[in-house]
């Protein structure tokens, strides 16, 4: 067995598709420097943030001074700053809560064929198309005329689902589409009908979905600037909070925050990777 | 004129059993097409009741308005005495099984034959009972507590064939369950199904596109066409007797001869003749002289005999087929119409090479005179 493999295919399939970097053709440099230039401008800069975080200088920017912890530890004393991580918690948790909410009762009804529904298809997924800023003037103009208060769980929480939910529409529309509808018939023929049908057997076979999609929107949230930056009012994002100190005084603390921000992102995302996965793996 | 009366219509002992399901002008049109035209059926109680036909002839659309999942345009359909039109399926005394089984895959097995118990609250104690023993009607006893994907294709058919009957319902609808299953487990299955059948006596409607399946295992058949049912009996009734050209194509194999009427008989009995050869059929239905008439004529009824023998029609052999149990053999008449044969391969003639001489014979009550 490991004869035949040691003598097979797979070493003559190397050295025809895989030549020995001492012979690479000009053609092959430049694209060994093309990766290269995507690979730097792609992770350059996280790592440069990264070390700046660590770095023992009052000022942002290299050289590399020292070693220290004092930026994180320092934050704890930074009241703004986790206020607006907080509120940012809070209201990622509300917008995602809200938006899929909304995005999955749609969904539900758009199941059944009705007139207009590719109309009104389009007329859901429009924000989608909306540039950011041109959203965030209309807003502004919009609630500022209907005298609608400015704040986080008023104005913003608007901004942000109204621009989240298509979102959440999207990723759950093809799930609930694509639900085996003889299982449903299954359900109905067993003496399951209305609420208990959907909460036995709908629900709990699109729950990894849902909670994906959730999890989407929360970082959706979490990352939002531009549209919150037109009806912001007292209390800010964490977003809004790192473009006025930045465009203030560039604290050195600055880095630190980034690097705490990407791991809030990228935790949550993963997860939300994992339970898609899960969901995809769903039998049908 | 001369007019035959028609043979006497064989008896389907309809006096036997009790109406189950009473099928009354049941019509469904999906906007301007026809699925199934006004139709009228009884199933009785304790049959093995098979809808048969290819697909698109309105078998499914009639199951699932049986089940509730469709409504039918008009008509009633009547289970156990009530009628059920306006009822859902959830309220209805019928269980599907269904085409792609349909269970339920975040649920253990126990948990999907359990799940119709549950939601008609039976005690959790008579559930657990009842769910063992649904598990011992299709020996599936030590696979309770897995999970559904742990399951093989015919395993997940005993399952959802038990998570229906646990319900005990008047009727068990069953949607072409066997279809997707390799030809070995379908036989298998089809024993199976059979046996649970008669060990529970219970009303079983069954939908297949296979004349075999529906021949082994019904005790009668529905044979439906372009949303018409065009034959009712017996497997035998049907397999003898098709009444139509197309029941006598789709149940097994047929020869189709054409032939004037030129003699008529007592009990149907008729002489034909197409283009100098004479042969003799036999007729269900009037017949005059002169009438163009269709024979159906099925390959195995039909006996081939060495070119030396005096009985039967001079025939030439075109092509022989080897096909393990019989030999299927492509002759053609004196007066040009072809006719292929079945003969078991132990009665394997000397001689098949093509132009060898054969003489073809059968019994005139197998040469049927079908209508269109």
């Amino acid at each position: 067995m490991s004869a035949v493999a040691a003598t097979g295919s797979a070493p003559v399939a190397r050295s025809t598709f895989i030549r020995s970097p001492f012979r690479a053709s000009g053609w092959q440099v430049v694209l060994r420097g093309y990766i290269g230039l995507f690979l730097v401008f792609l992770y350059g800069p996280l790592v440069v943030l990264f070390v700046l975080s660590f770095n023992d200088s009052d000022t942002i920017g290299l050289p590399f001074r020292g070693f220290t912890l004092r930026w994180y530890t320092g934050l704890v004393h930074q009241r703004d700053i986790l206020l607006a991580l907080g509120n940012s918690i809070l209201l990622g948790v509300a917008v995602a809560v809200l938006s899929c909410l909304l995005a999955l009762t749609m969904a539900l009804g758009f199941r059944a064929t009705f007139s207009g529904k590719p109309l009104l298809l389009q007329i859901i997924l429009l924000p989608v198309i909306i540039p950011g800023v041109v959203g965030g003037i209309m807003l502004l103009i919009f609630l500022g005329y209907l005298g609608f208060p400015f704040g986080l769980f008023t104005s913003i929480l608007v901004a942000q689902a109204t621009y989240v939910m298509p979102f959440a529409f999207l990723t759950l529309y093809p799930r609930i589409q694509g639900f085996d509808k003889s299982l449903e018939e299954a359900a109905q023929d067993l003496g399951a009908e209305g609420l208990v049908l959907f909460r036995r057997i709908v629900l709990p076979i699109i729950m990894p979905g849902i909670l994906a999609t959730t999890i989407f929107c929360f970082t959706l949230s979490f990352d939002e600037f531009i549209r919150s930056v037109f009806v912001v009012g007292q209390d800010a994002t964490m977003p809004l909070l790192l473009w006025s100190v930045i465009t203030q005084n560039a604290e050195p603390y600055i880095p630190a925050v980034g690097v705490l921000n990407i791991a809030v992102s990228a935790v949550t995302s993963i997860i939300g990777f994992a339970l898609a996965a899960r969901a995809a793996r769903q039998p049908r | 004129m001369t007019t035959l009366a028609p043979a006497q219509p064989p008896s389907d002992d309809s006096a036997a059993g009790t109406a189950m399901v009473d099928i009354r002008r049941l019509e469904k049109r999906f906007g301007s097409a026809v699925a199934l035209h006004p139709t009228d059926l009884v199933v009785r109680q304790g049959e093995f009741f098979s809808l048969l036909g290819p697909s698109g002839c309105g078998k499914t659309t009639l199951l699932r308005m049986i089940g509730g999942f469709e409504q039918p345009t008009s008509g009633d359909i009547v289970i156990a005495g009530e009628s059920v039109v306006h009822l859902s399926p959830a309220k209805r005394r019928t269980n599907m099984v269904f085409q792609h089984l349909a269970l339920f895959p975040h649920m253990s097995i126990r948990e999907n034959i359990a799940f119709g118990l549950e939601m008609k609250r039976v005690p959790a104690a008579t559930v657990r009972s009842k769910v063992d023993d649904a598990l011992a009607m299709v020996r599936m006893e030590s696979f309770a507590d897995r999970p559904v994907e742990a399951l093989s294709g015919g395993q997940k058919q005993r399952i959802a064939i038990a998570r229906a009957l646990v319900n005990e319902p008047a009727v068990l609808l069953l949607d072409e369950p066997l279809s997707a299953l390799d030809l070995q487990l379908r036989i298998q299955m089809q024993s199976e199904l059979r046996r649970i059948q008669r060990s529970t006596r219970s009303t079983f409607i069954f939908v297949t596109h296979d004349q075999e399946e529906a021949m082994t295992m019904s005790d009668r058949i529905a044979v439906l066409q372009a949303g018409h049912i065009v034959q009712m009996g017996t497997p035998r009734q049907i397999y003898h007797r098709p009444e139509s050209r197309f029941v006598a194509e789709f149940i097994g194999h047929s020869n189709f001869l054409p032939g004037t009427v030129t003699g008529l008989g007592v009990g149907g009995e008729v002489r034909l003749e197409h283009r100098g050869v004479s042969y003799d059929a036999i007729s269900h239905r009037p017949l005059s002289l002169g009438d163009e008439v269709s024979v159906a004529l099925r390959y195995e009824a039909i006996s081939v005999l060495p070119g030396t023998d005096t009985r039967g029609l001079p025939a030439t052999l075109e092509l022989a087929t080897f096909a393990g149990p019989t030999i299927r053999l492509d002759l053609r008449l004196e007066n040009d119409v072809s006719i292929k044969a079945e003969t078991p391969a132990s009665n394997e003639p000397p001689d098949l090479s093509p132009g060898a001489r054969f003489r073809v014979d059968w019994a005139p009550t197998t040469a049927l005179v079908v209508g269109e």
